[in-house]
């Protein structure tokens, strides 16, 4: 292997970049539109523009993978994780074109990456798997269901991540639900086929790591714990799976190489298992490829990952011991995603990056860049290595609390949450665990009169002296007094006088002297409250200040001018005299924001007044045929 | 030192005793409204941070029988969205806002900045309207209540805006402050405007309506067009005005300024300067080294008529020729300084004059000289001279010296006075000498004897009296000048000033007949 096109983006193309620069192996990036200046396109020996903005029209398509390949001189191809990587057809294309395609062969992928498929050959090899239906015919779903007994999990069989996944309680919908679980696959996969699975209650999530090399040896490299998710999607993982029992662990890894070497598998793959509350344990599916929380096996083993796939694809041999495995390890996902909103993804520009220095980070991110929501929200992969757990934790928060991603909302603060979080801490977790706990996560803690008084501190601290202004000095200078002014928050208005060298600062009758320095980060400040000297994140925002002190994040808004943007449309009015042709208000009915009420006929037109807010009808002043004057209240909303 | 320490102590102190409006009991019934005081309010309506050039802090002090704090009245120049704006902002906590003689005269004196320096104006209005007992002195004259509206239209007429934020009542003709602006804010539920309130309707016409009915926020808006925006409280109505500013025409460009620089002097050794005894003379120069930037002073004719330095320099950046007194003013003192005069204006330099004058020079040879022709000139430029001038009064300010230095008949646009100022026709001590003189000699004319006792008895009172009237905090109590300024602020004062005056370019000059 001479030259590796990485048929990916973001994270994990910079991550096989890295080891195959290692090796000496000459690097082709490639790359859409929206990721031109990307850091993975930055980092690769060379890069080829696929021309395009989509996924579809870029890293998902074969053609133009192919042909920036040929037009790269490329001898293999890595997929990295996600897009092709799954792809029977993607690796049979790269394979005919006369190149080494990362991975194993189409046949293998599709043997075990099908879940159906995976699950008659674990079957076939005594290996537990859930009562389930494999989905063979498509047609008699519903019986399945009924055989299989609730809840159950209705999944696509091509497919991973969560789409095209139902949970089902019962019979009843279950018409419905099929038929949007298999539009949704359809979409996602290109491929509609369901499975079925019997639902376990609280389980955990355990995957094997494994290696097979092309003259049929197979490794198990130890376990990881997936459990932490959010929507199906990874969160937090570790490794090893410290709760395991030796007997479980040895009998995960046994079933795992046993499952891969019944096909002609070569190249890194992962096995999947679910574990009941009663310590039973089950196969759900293998990744035949790559998976995003690698990491953590690499540092247990100390083994490069994806070196070993790029040997495996040279022809390699691995070696006859499975490494042994020391410490544990953890990784965290920093999603572009808002905790305070439902994780839903975030888009910004990224105004500044600062890395810790004693964690390893995988991340695609270059300060300035822009994260659209093209592609995955996934970030950056925070992954560090201690002697235990406890000690992996304490490393995972210090690293964290180092980490800063600017200009974009992220996970961070909610991922600091969980590593504190006795529960998370004592592993009495499962997969919709952060679903339930979300909310409790996320919840701010209400502002102290100490917070509101440093914000407001910011708030006034922040405003640069402009020395050719006499207008804007250090303080706002006012004639033979007291230089103050009042800062208002939603939460209370906060009084700061300016005093030589700092600040006093009256809330609730209470005041907090103050001296504050702005350090070389713009919203870092060195700040000292009544005699305690620290350093907080500050942010001034437009319409808000946010506040990190001492790992507690506040965001305190602005007392806002304007209380009642609808109070004043309660009342609908005739805008100008006319004929009321058409009611369609009563009283006691409650209405949607632009929903019609009245048809007013005036100077040969046809005004429609509609409800300015929703609520509910209280008062109709006319009827039908009724003539308004201009101004008359005809009907009265109250929001 | 101390004892001018002393005297900014108490300065501050009877500033922010001012600052404290109508005492607990109102201020307690005006929160109680949800209403923000006076001071709040203006807060909130400047651009965060800004300065507040206040004028007239500290009108009516023991003026009235009762105390009324800045007669009732805030009122001063800051940024508001950038731009250089005159607040005037009634003080409803203060005898509910209603206008004194004096609340009028400072709500004219700031009208009059507004005008001469052509800065947009916000009134905040929360007023009973005028003072009804004292009707004499706030209705009828040329300089009363109707000025106000006189000041509003024509202003309006110049292009230059006038806001009103209708924040309390706007009653009688307070309801043309409103009425009369260019565009109006009113506060929902708490804002009326009306010509009659209910107590007058009803002896009026019987009818009995609420306030609210009658002149409220929600029926000015959407009725009688007299308000044209609804506010929901006081910061949602500021933040309106705010807007308001915002979407005026912009100004035109200020005239460049220089890099300012700090002087190379601390500005509170100036309370090392003045020396307690107010016959004791001190160094002008010392003084000028404290406010000018980088403490340069280009001096004019530094060898002829010494006791008027002449000069040209920066402050803050902004370059302005400056007449400051060092001693008794002369002939060719007066002459240096009309020359200089004439150069500023041709230079469209702005103008400071630092009074520190006991007057002219008395005296025979002085009058054959022709000391008043010579005075006279310097008056005459004073008054003509088209740039801005700003004055200072940091001592004395005694007979034609105040002329000659621009004192607050020749329309200065900012007045400024150190807490140890003096301001009279001329000084106690000749004044009870001059008229025991003339009474003397009539009691000798008619053969009488005027004992040295009774000629004590005689004098005591006029000295009493000109301590009294010449007092900084008497002058200041009837907008003698413009404000009591603490001397170490007198540089960021002055500059605040100086940029005030720059809105507008500078018309021609013309000067009138000097007698030669």
């Amino acid at each position: 292997m001479r030259k590796l096109l990485v048929a990916n983006r973001g994270e994990i193309a910079c991550r096989i970049f890295r080891t195959a620069a290692a090796m000496g192996i000459r690097t082709v990036a490639v790359f859409g539109t929206p990721d031109r200046d990307a850091r993975h396109v930055a980092l690769a020996n060379e890069a080829i523009d696929l021309g395009g903005e989509s996924a579809a029209e870029t890293y998902l398509s074969i053609d133009r993978l192919l042909a920036a390949a040929r037009r790269s001189g490329a001898d293999a191809i890595h997929p990295g994780y996600g897009f092709l990587s799954e792809s029977p057809a993607f690796a049979e294309a790269v394979a005919a074109a006369g190149l080494t395609f990362v991975g194993p062969s189409a046949a293998a992928m599709a043997m075990l990456g099908s879940k159906a498929a995976a699950r008659r050959l674990a079957a076939s090899l005594s290996i537990p798997v859930l009562p389930g239906d494999d989905g063979a015919d498509q047609a008699r779903l519903a019986e399945a269901a009924q055989r299989i007994g609730f809840p159950l999990l209705v999944k696509a069989a091509a497919g991973g991540g969560g789409r095209g996944m139902r949970v089902v309680q019962g019979m009843n919908g279950l018409a419905e639900l099929l038929a949007s679980a298999r539009a949704e696959a359809e979409a996602a996969f290109g491929d509609g086929t369901l499975i079925l699975e019997r639902l376990v209650e609280r389980p955990r999530h355990v995957e094997v790591q494994v290696l097979a090399d092309r003259h049929g040896r197979v490794l198990a490299l130890g376990e990881r714990d997936c459990t932490l998710q959010r929507r199906h999607q990874k969160v937090i993982e570790e490794a090893p799976a410290s709760f395991l029992d030796q007997a479980t662990r040895a009998a995960l890894g046994e079933a795992a190489v046993r499952l891969v070497a019944a096909t002609d598998y070569a190249g890194a793959a992962t096995v999947e298992f679910l574990l009941d509350p009663e310590g039973g344990w089950h196969l759900i599916e293998v990744n035949t490829r790559l998976q995003v929380e690698h990491p953590v096996t690499e540092l247990v083993t100390g083994l490069d990952l994806v070196a070993w796939q790029l040997r495996i694809a040279s022809g390699e041999t691995l070696p006859a011991e499975r490494p042994s495995c020391t410490g544990h390890a953890v990784e965290l996902r920093i999603c572009a995603e808002d905790p305070a909103h439902g994780l839903r993804p975030t888009t910004g520009r990224i105004s500044r990056l600062d890395l810790p220095a004693d964690a390893r980070v995988d991340h695609g991110l270059l300060e300035g860049m822009t994260v659209g929501a093209e592609f995955d929200s996934l970030l950056a992969k925070l992954i560090v290595h201690g002697q235990d757990r406890d000690d992996a934790l304490a490393k995972a928060s210090a690293a964290l609390a180092a980490l800063r991603i600017e200009g974009i909302v992220t996970n961070i603060p909610l991922l600091a949450r969980i590593l504190r979080d006795p529960e998370f801490r004592a592993q009495r977790i499962d997969p919709l665990w952060l679903e339930r706990t979300l909310p409790a996560l996320v919840q701010e803690p209400e502002a102290t009169p100490e917070d509101l008084a440093i914000a407001a501190a910011a708030k006034v601290a922040a405003r640069p002296p402009r020395p050719a202004d006499p207008w804007f000095q250090d303080t706002p200078w006012r004639m033979n007094l007291q230089a103050e002014e009042t800062v208002r928050f939603a939460a209370g208005p906060v009084r700061v006088l300016h005093l030589p060298g700092g600040f006093a600062a009256q809330v609730d009758g209470q005041t907090h002297r103050f001296r504050l320095s702005w350090t070389e980060h713009p919203d870092e400040v060195a700040i000292e409250v009544d005699g305690h000297r620290r350093r907080v994140v500050l942010r001034n925002e437009p319409e808000s200040v946010l506040l990190v002190d001492r790992g507690v994040r506040l965001r305190l808004e602005d007392a806002a001018g304007s209380v009642s943007e609808t109070v004043d449309e309660s009342a609908i009015r005739a805008p100008l005299p006319g004929r009321v042709a058409q009611l369609c208000a009563e009283v006691g009915m409650e209405v949607e924001k632009g929903q019609l009420l009245v048809v007013l006929d005036a100077m040969k037109m046809e005004h429609r007044l509609l409800a300015p807010c929703c609520g509910r009808v209280v008062a109709v002043a006319v009827a039908e045929g009724d003539r308004a004057v201009a101004g008359q209240m005809l009907v009265e909303l109250a929001p | 030192m101390r004892h001018n320490q002393a005297l900014v102590a108490t300065l501050r102190a009877r500033a922010a005793e001012a600052a404290a409006g109508g005492g607990p009991a109102a201020r307690a019934r005006h929160e109680s409204r949800g209403k923000l005081f006076v001071r709040e309010r203006i807060d909130r309506l400047l651009d965060p941070g800004s300065a507040f050039l206040e004028i007239g802090q500290l009108a009516a002090l023991e003026v009235y029988d009762d105390p009324v704090p800045s007669a009732g009245l805030v009122a001063g120049v800051g940024r508001i969205e950038g731009r250089i704006c005159m607040v005037v902002a009634n003080d409803a906590t203060v005898k509910g806002g209603t206008y004194y003689p004096l609340t009028v005269k400072k709500h004219l004196r700031a009208q009059r900045i507004a005008r001469e320096n052509r800065l947009p104006c916000i009134y905040l209005v929360d007023s009973g309207g005028a003072f009804l007992p004292a009707q004499d002195e706030v209705f009828p004259d040329r300089e009363h209540f109707g000025r106000i509206f006189y000041h509003q239209a024509r202003m309006s007429a110049e292009n230059i805006p006038q806001i009103a934020v209708v924040m309390g009542s706007c009653t009688a003709g307070g309801a043309y402050v409103p009425a009369m602006a260019d565009l109006a804010v009113i506060v929902r539920n708490q804002g009326t405007i009306f010509l009659g309130g209910p107590p007058l309707v009803k002896a009026a016409t019987g009818e009995v309506v609420s306030a609210e009915e009658l002149g409220g926020a929600e029926m000015h808006t959407r009725v009688s067009g007299v308000a044209d925006q609804l506010a929901d409280n006081d910061l949602h109505a500021l933040d309106l005005a705010r807007a308001a500013v915002a979407s005026l025409a912009p100004p035109p460009p200020s005239p460049s300024a220089a890099v300012p620089e700090p002087p190379l002097y601390p500005a509170d050794e100036l309370y090392g300067l003045v020396p307690e005894d107010v016959r004791e003379p001190w160094p002008i120069r010392e003084l000028l080294a404290r406010i000018l930037d980088g403490s340069r002073l280009d001096e004019f004719k530094p060898r002829f008529g010494s006791t008027l330095v002449t000069g040209f320099a920066h402050l803050w950046g902004m370059p302005l020729g400056i007449l400051a007194n060092d001693g008794i003013l002369f002939a060719e003192s007066a002459a240096k300084g009309t020359h200089f005069i004439e150069l500023c204006c041709r230079r469209r330099l702005p103008l400071l004059f630092v009074q520190n004058i006991a007057g002219f020079m008395v005296g025979r040879s002085y009058e054959e000289g022709g000391i008043a022709k010579e005075g006279a000139k310097l008056v005459h430029a004073v008054a003509c001279v088209e740039v801005p001038k700003i004055t200072l009064m940091v001592g004395g300010s005694f007979g034609a010296g105040n002329y000659a230095m621009a004192g607050r008949a020749y329309d200065p646009r900012f007045l400024w006075a150190w807490p140890n100022a003096r301001i009279s026709v001329m000084g106690g001590e000749q004044a009870a000498t001059v008229l025991s003189t003339v009474r003397r000699d009539a009691i000798e004319a008619k053969g009488g004897n005027w004992t040295a006792e009774e000629q004590a008895a005689f004098e005591a009172p006029i000295r009493a009296q000109y301590a009294r009237q010449g007092d900084p905090y008497h002058a200041t109590a009837r907008l003698w000048d413009d404000g009591i300024i603490d001397p170490a602020d007198t540089r960021q004062i002055l500059a605040l000033s100086l940029a005030a005056t720059l809105a507008e370019p500078v018309p021609e000059t013309r000067f009138g007949i000097f007698r030669m």
